[in-house]
């Protein structure tokens, strides 16, 4: 008769292993040995550091996500009344209060029998055809009440049977909706627990990502100086193993920063033509040179060609026409050179004769030539 | 006649003072042992290993990966064990390495580190392979 509910499919074990039931999930188990001396123990739940939570925790919600997506709305029938069963609503005490009815009635019945047999006996009608007429119409309208009275108790009895049989109906069919409703419900809240849970994983890995930041980065400024420390040692070393070699360089470093006064001294071997230029040079490129003007003339070297280098004093006469020599450009010069008579021989493209008929030596071009 | 030929020639001639002449002398004999010495290499630490810090965080990355299902390395950083220098400085040396280059070299070709350890002048009988 009654209203009946049966799941599409089964989920209860899905649920059985949900996290929200406090039961560990996952397919996978953490290799990482955590659970270090100082780190946050946890609940034990989803593991043991913020990265086993936070994946635990993600995971959890993707399993809670996944069993709430499964769920499905029981099926609810409505309830019948046709063929139903009423003998457990049926009073158990209806047949008394018949039975107890019907005694009555027939007690009373009785006494009104007697007082009818009395009344007959003393209009001494009793046994006559009258009384039995009257008896039997008695009895027949008695027995009519009877069966209209007990008819009357089982049809209440039926009746109340069957409201509280529909009444069941009623009950459990707003059971079997509730039921339904709270379901659904559980299955939204699976979700929304599973959404936080992904959302709470999510925050905790990327505080432990900061966290881990921040102990990275302290443990590279601890090495850094580490570091800096041995660097130093090293120089250290250095400086030790290469004192000997560093300290040579000192004294070079020092000249380097002091003034140190150096006598120099250049001594010259002079040649033929040194003496030869220095006549150029001093006496100019045009010279007087006539051996007329010349005395104690001395032979000191050949320039080549069968030139000879010669020495002398001038002589008053040289001196007397000094002035006017200079006019054309020709000087004294040194008392070293070549004799204007001898050049001539040879080369007299170097010779000129000047206005006072004195001859003269172009020493350039002389050393031109001779070189 | 002068000597030097037709040309002549020309000498210079510098002096340095006593007082510079005297201790460069001796620096010259100072860079001449100093040369003797020889190379002496660096056997302390070259490499600051990783901080405490550092390898809990390498731990926690670690661990982050293998808490999402990664894979991760088994066998550590792949580093050599740091050795312990002393005051607290744990690190690497690169002097192993070295050492062990150099024997390679004398053991290939004993006659091409003959001539190095010869340039430098090392005699220390106490060391190897001299």
């Amino acid at each position: 008769m009654g209203g009946s509910r049966s799941k599409f499919q089964d989920t209860s074990s899905v649920y059985a292993d949900s996290p929200l039931e406090g039961k560990s999930v996952g397919s996978y188990t953490p290799t990482f040995a955590g659970n270090k001396s100082g780190q946050y123990q946890g609940t034990g739940m989803f593991g043991n550091n913020a990265y086993e939570q936070a994946a635990s925790g993600i995971t959890a919600g993707m399993d809670a996500t996944a069993a709430a997506g499964m769920y499905s709305p029981e099926k609810v029938q409505a309830g019948q009344m046709a063929g139903a069963d009423l003998s457990a609503y049926t009073n158990p005490y209806e047949q008394q209060v018949v039975q107890q009815t019907q005694d009555d009635m027939m007690r009373a019945q009785q006494i009104q029998q007697n007082l009818s047999d009395y009344q007959m006996g003393a209009a001494g009608g009793f046994g006559g055809s009258r009384h039995g007429i009257a008896d039997a119409e008695s009895n027949r309208a008695f027995y009519d009440r009877l069966g209209a009275t007990t008819g009357q108790l089982r049809q209440a009895g039926f009746q109340n049977a069957q409201q509280q049989a529909q009444a069941d109906l009623n009950r459990q069919y707003q059971a079997d909706t509730f039921n339904v409703g709270a379901g659904e419900r559980t299955a939204q809240r699976a979700i929304q627990a599973g959404n936080q849970l992904g959302s709470m994983g999510n925050l905790g890995f990327t505080q432990a990502q900061e966290i881990n930041r921040d102990v990275r980065n302290q443990g590279n400024v601890d090495q850094l100086m580490a570091q800096q420390l041995i660097d130093a040692a090293k120089g250290q070393f250095a400086g030790y193993t290469g004192a000997p070699a560093s300290t040579i360089g000192y004294l070079s470093n020092a000249l380097g920063a002091t003034t140190v006064p150096v006598n120099s001294q250049q001594t010259k071997d002079v040649g033929l033509f040194d003496y030869l230029s220095m006549g150029a040079q001093v006496g100019g490129a045009m010279a007087m040179s006539d051996m007329r003007l010349k005395t104690e003339i001395n032979k000191i070297g050949e320039l080549g060609q069968g030139i000879g280098l010669y020495t002398w004093k001038w002589n008053d006469k040289a001196y007397q026409i000094e002035d006017e020599m200079r006019k054309e450009g020709i000087t004294i010069g040194n008392e070293v050179g070549v004799m204007a008579q001898e050049v001539e021989e040879i080369l007299p493209e170097c010779v000129i004769e000047t206005k006072s008929g004195y001859k003269a030596v172009d020493y350039q071009k002389l050393l031109e030539v001779l070189h | 006649m002068s000597g030097g030929g037709k040309g002549g020639g020309s000498t210079s001639k510098q002096e340095i003072p006593k007082w510079v002449e005297e201790p460069s002398k001796r620096n010259l004999r100072r860079a001449e042992v100093a040369q003797q010495i020889g190379y002496q290499p660096y056997i302390g630490a070259d490499l600051a290993a990783f901080s405490p810090a550092q390898e809990a965080a390498r731990e926690n990355t670690m661990g982050a990966a293998s808490a999402y299902g990664l894979s991760v390395p088994t066998s550590g950083s792949g580093l050599p064990q740091a050795t312990d220098f002393g005051g607290g400085i744990r690190g690497y040396s690169s002097f192993p390495m070295f050492d062990r280059a150099r024997d390679e070299m004398r053991s290939r070709d004993a006659n091409q580190a003959a001539i190095y350890d010869s340039l430098f002048g090392d005699r220390n009988p106490q060391r190897k392979g001299n």
